[in-house]
């Protein structure tokens, strides 16, 4: 970022067209333009899609020092296999694939360093933890017994759900976002289902 | 979005956890790791996994087959050389005394406490302690193990600071920091494990009582003494004290109130670490521990804050995993009579309260608390659920 602010700086009109049109560029010409290797376009891209990733890691894995390395990996694998992008309306769900994978990556590193008995990431953004300051305290109750729930379910299996339920996708980019089918999804999302709702059957 | 069992949870529930320089931060990162050319971290998986695994198991066999590997390290030196094994210091003594070790690490000595240094090699640092209270502060050292004989239990030194009272019938530990795992002498089956803010008393039989062994002149020393000026202050009040009481007493009592006095308990740290552990169990499916623990927050700390929301997740524990709707019926009801409770708790004590007397097949219970909370809550989001059961009935 600083580089290219500097580089822009040494050319001063053209960076000031960058900036004033990086914000109109639609996903088309963005991608276009990075796989030219233009670092405004790069950066917009990223900063274009880093918020909900961000947002998402930290969701999924609990951590915001993982969030933040596979929000990294991500970003770097995107950019490498950017040519390989089909459509580049796309573009959010294609990188959200690749958090995912990144994400199920970090899990496994998380298994193998606890089979070595070498230190964890903290577990600093669980659900409750996530809420909104204002939330209702039942809700952050209920939003605790969930992250219980959750941390004791399968890792492919708690994705998918939170995926579908909590971040609102349908079952079809969960599916996608996943790489299993839309059935087998289903299966994931209702085994969940039982048990949040075996859990906490009654409460409005 | 009215709750979570809804299912749906919308993303409005939750706020935004990224700010802009963490957004900057992790593009230099990308940057920098683009530039090392190093897009995608492994290229080669599975030789990758092999080797690493391969490096993980033979580290792995040479930290524990070759403990004796550590003899980089030297055994640790302490005041009147290796000469001096035993440690005691006599009752009348007016000051707590302090042993220092090379490595930092320290002992403190109570008036009337006795111990003896066993072993001292570069892997294994082993202390018996006869009688008294001692404060063990150990400076965390991964070669080395500190252990204590009791005389009715090992003591594996896993943290940095803890207590331990000899008394002819009973061992009692304290842990300030860090951790300790206590042992029988016999087996090397756990008695538990201790962490920052525990407690454990082993009861010994009267039988079992070691020797003390012969007593030495070494007098504390006042100026060997560590401790800040107010706490030697205390310490000496606190013996004028004892010395009216009886000499068995006594010396437990100047120990226990000078202990006190270096560092006490944070009860509510004590108490989050209780409610971690639970939340632990709970996840391990051990709701029946995790219910173990919870109430031990309940009669050690019957005043903590959170002892509503304690009682609260006993029901739903009891309700839920251990499918005891009587008990958790009792507990909802405990909980929704706490005063102080925040209403939208109380809101849900009442709640599953109802659904536990119902379930435990206590109609006229459920009716009486469903009416309570109509009393209570008039526009209360469990209403309709309420109407729903007594038509089902």
């Amino acid at each position: 970022m600083k580089r290219t602010i500097a580089k822009k700086n040494s050319e001063h009109s053209s960076s000031v067209y960058a900036i004033a049109t990086e914000a109109e560029w639609d996903n088309e010409q963005l991608v276009d333009r990075a796989l030219a290797g233009d670092p405004v376009a790069e950066n917009a891209l990223y900063r274009r899609h880093v918020w909900y990733l961000l947002n998402l890691a930290i969701r999924l894995t609990r951590s915001v020092a993982d969030a933040n390395d596979v929000v990294q990996d991500t970003f770097v694998v995107a950019f490498y296999k950017l040519d390989k992008l089909d459509s580049p309306d796309a573009l959010r769900s294609w990188l959200t694939r690749i958090l995912i994978s990144q994400i199920r990556r970090s899990f496994r590193k998380r298994r193998l360093r606890s089979f070595f008995g070498l230190k964890q990431a903290r577990e600093d953004a669980l659900l409750q933890m996530c809420a909104v300051h204002d939330v209702r305290l039942d809700l952050r109750v209920e939003l605790r017994e969930l992250d219980i729930i959750l941390k004791r379910t399968p890792e492919k299996k708690r994705i998918t759900w939170m995926l579908h339920r909590i971040e609102g996708m349908t079952l079809r980019e969960t599916a996608q976002a996943m790489n299993r089918s839309v059935t087998t999804v289903k299966r994931y999302i209702s085994t969940v289902d039982i048990a949040v709702q075996s859990n906490r059957r009654l409460t409005p | 979005m009215t709750g979570v069992n809804k299912t749906n949870i919308t993303s409005e529930v939750f706020r935004d956890m990224v700010d802009e320089q963490m957004v900057v931060y992790n593009w230099q990162q990308i940057d920098q790791k683009r530039r090392q050319k190093r897009p995608i971290p492994f290229r080669h998986p599975l030789v990758f996994s092999v080797v690493f695994v391969l490096l993980g198991a033979g580290t792995f066999a040479a930290y524990h087959l070759s403990i004796d590997a550590t003899s980089a390290l030297a055994p640790l030196s302490f005041e009147l050389s290796e000469s001096t094994r035993i440690f005691s210091v006599p009752a009348k003594a007016t000051a707590v005394r302090r042993i220092p070790f090379s490595d930092g690490s320290s002992i403190a000595l109570t008036p009337g406490a006795s111990l003896e240094v066993k072993e001292n090699k570069p892997n294994r640092f082993l202390t018996s302690l006869h009688k008294g209270w001692v404060r063990y502060n150990v400076i965390p050292e991964r070669s080395r193990t500190w252990e204590v004989d009791t005389g009715g239990c090992r003591i594996i030194v896993l943290g940095t600071q803890f207590t331990l009272n000899r008394t002819p019938n009973a061992v009692h530990i304290a842990v300030h920091r860090g951790s300790v795992a206590v042992y029988p002498l016999t087996d090397d089956k756990i008695l538990a494990t201790l962490s920052a803010g525990e407690r454990y008393t082993l009861r010994l039989p009267e039988q079992d009582t070691p020797q003390c062994p012969p007593h030495q002149p070494l007098v504390a020393h006042t100026t060997q003494n560590h401790l800040p000026q107010n706490d030697a202050s205390k310490e000496r009040r606190t013996q004028r004290t004892g010395q009216q009481a009886s000499r068995a007493n006594s010396t437990s009592t100047q120990a226990r109130n000078s202990l006190t006095k270096l560092g006490g308990l944070g009860a509510s740290g004590a108490v989050n670490q209780l409610l971690e552990r639970a939340d632990d169990e709970r996840i391990r499916n051990q709701p029946q521990k995790a219910v173990a623990l919870l109430e031990r927050i309940l009669r050690e700390y019957p005043y903590d804050p959170s002892v509503g929301l304690v009682t609260l997740t006993i029901g739903t524990i009891r309700l839920d995993d251990l499918h005891q709707p009587r008990r958790a019926a009792r507990a909802f009801k405990q909980a929704a009579s706490i005063k102080g409770l925040p209403s939208s708790l109380r809101e849900m004590a009442y709640g599953r309260g109802v659904e536990a007397f119902q379930r435990a097949g206590d109609i006229a219970s459920a009716r009486a608390m469903s009416n309570q909370y109509r009393r209570n809550f008039p526009q209360g989001a469990w209403l309709p659920i309420f109407e729903r059961w007594t038509e089902s009935e």
